[in-house]
């Protein structure tokens, strides 16, 4: 079983012109990269241009394919029947995604729009789930506050809203 | 769109930094981005229905941020670090939909008071209901508080589409508000909801579906998990399942009488696939239904499953068959292509007038249809073999066969 298949790396390249080469099979995880390695594209030494995604973000990016990768390489070279080694890395890939998107806000933003618009569907979720952590159990305001949304409504758009769902406003019940 | 081209711009005075790269060598596996987890072991093609039964969330359709002609060139990493900047409101409907994905339905409802970017999004995530009663259980946020928060939003939002309901609870579930959840599949029908999804699992005691459920006439795909059908007894009291659009049911841990499903079965004229999963109430499944193609399921505890009429039926699979002591009779499937598991335990095998019980008993009519075939034998037995020619002339025109070795 192991062994004979030949190691395909490929480039991508940030908008300010930094490289990152990585295993094409870590890079897959972007629908981005997959389609473009599948109209025949990419492979070459230029590698795949990456616009509007700088460096920085580019190498949290390529972290988090080549770990998630590695794990469901791992998982699947495991034996099948290993119930509770399978939930255990599970978990494990769970806490370190949870580490790794331990960021600042506006690092977040950039990896969330970096995420989208490479369609690597795990880490665009793994973003908008640490953002509906920050959302959670708060107000309206509080929301409003962390998050830096300006509240543009008129004096009647809010009562339209407010007489529209009374329930909105309340924060516990 | 997300194309890129690969040649001109910075990529020719690239400078091979290559910092990164995986420290592992490839693996011999194919990488697959999927992990599902809960599916069970490998089977044969025909229990891997991810079409059908895949349940899962929508794909979010991958955003132009920042693409071609998106104008405004924001999105960018390089933007500069702006304090003030409503970033998230930059982010795309699907990406905010995704969110609010993460957030209890009722704190997402809250999110229509921060701004007129996030006005109408409560009310498009609502397209797929997701109604799932917080997890860990917080504090006030009990079932009544989780049933009180969908006749809400039901009755605040007469008129935005919703396309799929899913309702979880724990604790005691629903089991005091029937009448609220009869009524909201009322209200789910009339607003031409396709896709009801109820999983009961963890909920003390499982809870009775309301009859209203039988009623759900635009229901097109139904799972139920860990509830309990209506009327458990025959006669009924519930009239016959008015579904005419229901395509694929899929039910696990569901206690039911037979005729209770026999008549989802047979009532329901555009019924196409069928998974049933650990059914108790009845040990006898008798089926006629003009339009089902796929009928899986473990069928480990029942005594007699009974093909009695399906001109389209072109897959039966019952993984706990070989196990159970059940007969397993074929009337009338003349497009049966794949049949599995059978096993010694599976006798007598009726197959139109063949009886089939360790070695032929009588052989007229034989399965020819039947292409693929999975069985389960323990190897380690003598007297196997035999057993297996003798089934394989049942299936004159196999094509493949498909052997696990059994448990015991």
């Amino acid at each position: 079983m192991a062994a004979g298949k030949p190691v395909v790396m490929v480039t991508l390249v940030s908008s300010d012109g930094q490289s990152f080469q990585l295993l094409e099979e870590a890079a897959l995880l972007s629908a981005m990269v997959r389609d473009t390695i599948q109209i025949g594209q990419g492979r070459g030494p230029a590698g795949i241009p990456i616009r509007n995604i700088t460096g920085q973000t580019l190498s949290m990016v390529v972290v988090y394919c080549n770990k998630h990768y590695t794990a469901a390489a791992a998982a699947d070279g495991d034996d099948a029947a290993d119930e509770e080694k399978k939930v255990a890395n599970k978990k494990q890939l769970r806490e370190w995604d949870e580490q790794f998107i331990n960021l600042e806000q506006d690092k977040l933003y950039d990896i969330l729009v970096a995420a989208n618009n490479l369609g690597i569907d795990g880490l665009v979720d793994l973003c908008c789930w640490r953002f509906a952590d920050m959302m959670k159990g708060k107000s309206a305001s509080e929301i409003r506050v962390k998050l830096g949304i300006r509240d543009d409504f008129t004096s009647e758009q809010r009562a339209q809203i407010e007489k529209d769902s009374p329930w909105v406003w309340s924060r516990t019940t | 769109m997300c194309c890129v081209r690969p040649s001109h711009s910075d990529s020719e005075t690239s400078s091979q930094l290559g910092q990164i790269i995986s420290p592992d060598p490839p693996p011999c596996g194919k990488y697959s981005p999927d992990d599902d987890d809960l599916t069970p072991p490998p089977r044969p093609s025909a229990v891997d229905t991810e079409g059908e039964f895949g349940a899962r969330p929508a794909k979010r359709a991958r955003g132009a941020l920042g693409g071609d002609g998106g104008g405004g060139g924001g999105g960018g990493g390089d933007a500069a670090v702006g304090d003030g900047r409503d970033r998230i409101s930059d982010l795309p409907d699907a990406v905010l939909l995704s969110i609010l994905s993460f957030i209890p339905f009722r704190d997402a409802g809250r999110t229509a008071v921060l701004s007129s970017r996030w006005r109408h999004l409560f009310d498009q995530s609502l397209l797929e209901f997701n109604a799932c009663q917080p997890f860990p259980p917080e504090e006030g946020r009990g079932c009544e508080w989780v049933i009180r928060s969908i006749t809400d939003i039901l009755a605040a939002r007469p008129h935005v589409p919703i396309r799929s309901f899913r309702f979880v609870m724990y604790g005691q579930g629903f089991a005091n508000n029937l009448a609220d959840v009869d009524s909201w599949f009322r209200i789910l029908a009339r607003r031409g909801v396709r896709e009801l999804d109820v999983d009961m699992l963890y909920t003390v005691p499982t809870p009775l579906l309301p009859r209203s459920l039988l009623e759900f006439s635009s229901l097109e795909i139904l799972r139920v998990l860990s509830c309990d059908f209506f009327y458990f007894s025959w006669p009924p009291p519930a009239p016959a399942p008015r579904l005419p659009v229901l395509r694929t049911l899929d039910l696990s841990n569901v206690c039911m009488s037979q005729h209770c499903l026999q008549d989802m079965l047979s009532h329901c004229p555009s019924l196409e696939c069928t998974k049933l999963k650990n059914i108790t109430g009845l040990d006898k499944i008798c089926v006629r239904s003009k339009s089902l193609v796929r009928l899986f399921g473990d069928f480990g505890n029942l005594n007699e499953l009974v093909v009695q009429d399906a001109p389209n039926l072109e897959e039966l699979v019952g993984i706990g068959l070989p196990l159970s002591k059940a007969k397993v009779k074929i009337v009338f499937a003349p497009k049966l292509r794949v049949l599995g598991y059978l096993g010694k335990g599976v006798r007598p095998l009726v197959l139109h007038d063949t009886v089939f019980d360790g070695g032929i008993v009588q052989s007229r009519t034989l399965m020819s249809s039947i292409k693929n075939l999975a069985i389960q034998v323990p190897f380690s037995e003598k007297g196997h073999t035999i057993f297996v020619a003798q089934l394989l002339k049942c299936f004159p025109c196999l094509e493949t066969l498909q052997i696990e070795v059994s448990q015991q």
